[in-house]
């Protein structure tokens, strides 16, 4: 109950106060409605000047552009709001900053015309240790795929409801004057359906990255070579229980189908080592998972490599297994380059 | 073509070739090149590390059937890798274009480096 | 070396125009005959897998000397050579005369040039035909014609009627365009490209025809993906072997 309802109250220092579970839902909730009212007002007060110019109601004069500039506010500050809570979900505020400044440089790279090296077959480390890390070298960049899916869901959602809202306010409108719209009231039922599951959708994906929350990982060097040493440094925030959190070292082969119409990508994990893990441990929101390890890499094995059709990746795999909020699986690509070749050799290279 | 089978990145390839069997007024230009290439399940990708035509005028300066030898220094990647959905490979690579548009080649496949399969 | 064996069922192999075709002897006399009786505007009908990209590689040179073609990534070929990835802006570098009429059975009509385009959705650059480089001598492909949407189809068949270039596409679904053949994949078919496949290596594949027209209705006779399987049970069965299975 106090977690939920803590009215009054003063928070001492860098604790938080209440479950940041519910406050961070509520706050979205907030936002999207507040959107969905800013659209329902616009709708109503544009059609009705629209479809009923004689009507007296909502003359065009003060009040008319007072309700459209009032409306339009709540769509934008609902709408950015949102996004933003949304985004804030996905990515620490570290990380944040990082590709901000990653964007400014890769602008400046471009306009001074740097361009990557053409024809290598070995994968741009650069891009990569463009993020630096706050205890090692570097940070690495999560795989586009886990944020996606709440990206996704959460602009399908808005623009779902943000339509739907819309057909509302023209079907009562419509039922208000007396133009009773059958087919469209009936289209309003599976719109409707379509409506909750994908708020519901969104929310149980939101729910699920606040309760884990962001991951962030950090390595000594890039890229790696074989026969070397490396740190990692591992910090999970949320509020979770792992049963078990491991982090792995995978490798990958990818090749696309180039046939006929049709092109597909397929993928074999090739070889995975778990450098750390699998272990018990607690996430307090106040109090994020930090964990350091260290790991060698053999002297014999593949480096990465990219070409047109065919890639061997390899990643830093963080996998946890909590009871509330199920498995998941955060992925972060890394660089292997080939053992540089002899100083004797390259000598007579010379 | 004769060369050695296992190299390591930075050894010096060096091979020699001949052409034998192919009447040399039928010759129209020869390419030799020592190049990577994929194979697998996915779109075939090459990569040329050493690249040398031999146009008409320069065939005549020896006998085509007289071996002609030449050495690179080996890149340090891509290494020579066999895994399931990707094989990626090297060979020297002979090419023969005769004067009626014909094609003829020969490869004689080498392994770069000497990778386990373990982490 | 050992273990360095190739996979008989290697995209190498497997890719369209790697593999000869198979029909009859007179296949490609009675194709002919029908191209020319179209007025040089047709379509190759099938369903996945189903040949269509291998016909084309066979029978488009034989009515155009120089192919200029543009992958699904961009690549641009010339003749067969690479010339860079710039898409619309792959310029032909030199044309080659040809006679159609002194190949055999082929008709009069000479094609200088085609520009063969493989169209992908999620590619939108491959989607964009060189309108600019097309004339009345020249022969449009379109490999994956129903990716267009409606109204592009429209754009191209009245572009192409219009400027009188030539039209060969394929497409899974019956187009507005006369039917140059329909393809589909037979057991005996796949019977004889899994051994003209498998004949070059020491490795075979012992394959009962009644199996084999199980996996080709399970693939909705998809003849790729029945050798992209027997691709993996290649695998398999030589990682088995290094494993002392």
């Amino acid at each position: 109950m106090a977690k939920l309802f803590r009215l009054f109250g003063k928070k001492r220092g860098g604790r938080m106060s209440g479950w940041w579970v519910v406050g961070s839902v509520s706050e979205a909730v907030f936002y999207g409605l507040l959107f969905l009212l800013g659209i329902v007002s616009l709708t109503t007060v544009v059609t009705w000047r629209v479809f009923w110019p004689a009507s007296s109601i909502l003359e065009i004069g003060f009040g008319f552009w007072l309700m459209v500039i009032a409306s339009s506010s709540f769509v934008v500050i609902g709408l950015t709001a949102f996004l933003f809570q949304v985004s804030h979900v996905m990515a620490s505020p570290e990380l944040r900053s990082a590709m901000v400044d990653r964007a400014k440089r890769d602008h400046l790279r471009r306009s001074k015309g740097q361009t990557e090296t053409a024809g290598s077959s070995l994968p741009d480390a650069t891009i990569l240790k463009d993020s630096p890390g706050v205890r090692l070298a570097y940070r690495l960049a999560p795989n586009q795929g886990d944020t996606a899916k709440l990206a996704v869901s959460a602009a399908f959602a808005v623009a779902w409801n943000a339509m739907l809202s819309v057909l509302i306010v023209i079907c009562v409108q419509n039922h208000l004057v007396g133009n009773h719209e059958v087919f469209l009231t009936v289209l309003l039922v599976p719109f409707a359906v379509v409506s909750y599951l994908a708020t519901r959708w969104f929310f149980r994906l939101f729910r699920r990255h606040i309760g884990v929350g962001p991951t962030t990982l950090e390595i000594s060097d890039l890229p790696l070579l074989p026969g070397n040493q490396y740190a990692l440094y591992l910090c999970q925030y949320g509020r979770v229980t792992f049963k078990q959190l491991k982090v792995s070292l995978a490798c990958y082969e990818e090749t696309t189908y180039q046939q006929g119409t049709d092109v597909r990508t397929e993928r074999h994990e090739m070889t995975r080592k778990v450098v750390l893990g699998p272990e018990q441990f607690v996430v307090e929101p106040e109090k994020p998972l930090e964990l350091d390890c260290q790991f060698t890499l053999p002297l014999d094995m593949m480096h990465s490599f990219q070409s047109s059709h065919n890639a061997i990746v390899w990643k830093v795999v963080v996998e946890g297994d909590a009871p509330r909020w199920r498995t998941f699986c955060r992925s972060f690509p890394i660089v292997v380059h080939p053992r540089p070749v002899p100083a004797r050799d390259v000598a007579n290279l010379n | 073509m004769s060369l050695q089978a296992g190299l390591e990145p930075g050894e010096s390839l060096e091979f020699e070739y001949a052409v034998q069997c192919v009447a040399p007024e039928l010759v129209d230009s020869l390419e030799v090149s020592v190049m990577w290439y994929t194979e697998g399940k996915g779109g075939e990708d090459i990569g040329v590390h050493l690249f040398q035509r031999i146009g008409r005028e320069d065939l005549t300066e020896l006998a085509l059937d007289q071996p002609r030898r030449l050495s690179c220094d080996l890149p340090a990647s891509p290494l020579s890798f066999e895994g399931r959905l990707l094989k990626i490979r090297w060979c020297v690579r002979l090419r023969l274009f005769l004067r009626d548009g014909r094609e003829l080649s020969a490869d004689k496949p080498f392994y770069l480096g000497h990778l386990t399969t373990d982490l | 070396m050992d273990g360095l064996s190739s996979n008989p069922f290697s995209t190498r192999f497997t890719a369209p125009g790697q593999v000869d075709w198979i029909g009859p002897s007179d296949f490609f006399d009675v194709l002919c005959k029908r191209w020319q009786a179209s007025n040089y505007r047709a379509a190759i009908l099938g369903a996945h897998g189903s040949g269509k990209s291998t016909l084309l590689e066979h029978f488009v040179p034989m009515v155009a000397e120089v192919v200029w073609r543009r992958d699904a990534l961009g690549c641009c070929t010339v003749g067969g050579d690479e010339v860079g990835r710039e898409g619309v802006g792959c310029e032909v570098e030199q044309a080659i005369q040809t006679t159609v009429g002194e190949r055999q059975g082929f008709g009069s009509s000479a094609t200088q040039c085609a520009y063969w385009l493989q169209l992908r959705k999620s590619e939108p650059q491959s989607m964009v035909v060189p309108w600019g480089k097309l004339s009345s001598a020249s022969l449009l492909v379109l490999d994956g014609y129903e990716q267009l949407n409606f109204w592009r189809r429209a754009i191209v068949l009245w572009r192409t009627k219009k400027i009188k270039t030539g039209l060969l596409v394929t497409s899974h679904r019956r187009t507005r365009l006369p039917t140059l053949c329909e393809l589909s994949v037979s057991v005996v078919t796949a019977r004889a490209v899994i051994e003209r496949l498998t004949a070059k290596f020491d490795e075979g594949v012992q394959i009962k025809d009644t199996v084999l027209q199980q996996r080709l209705e399970q693939r909705g006779g998809n003849l790729r993906d029945v050798l992209m399987d027997l691709y993996d049970e290649v695998e398999q069965r030589r990682l088995g072997r290094k494993r002392g299975w």
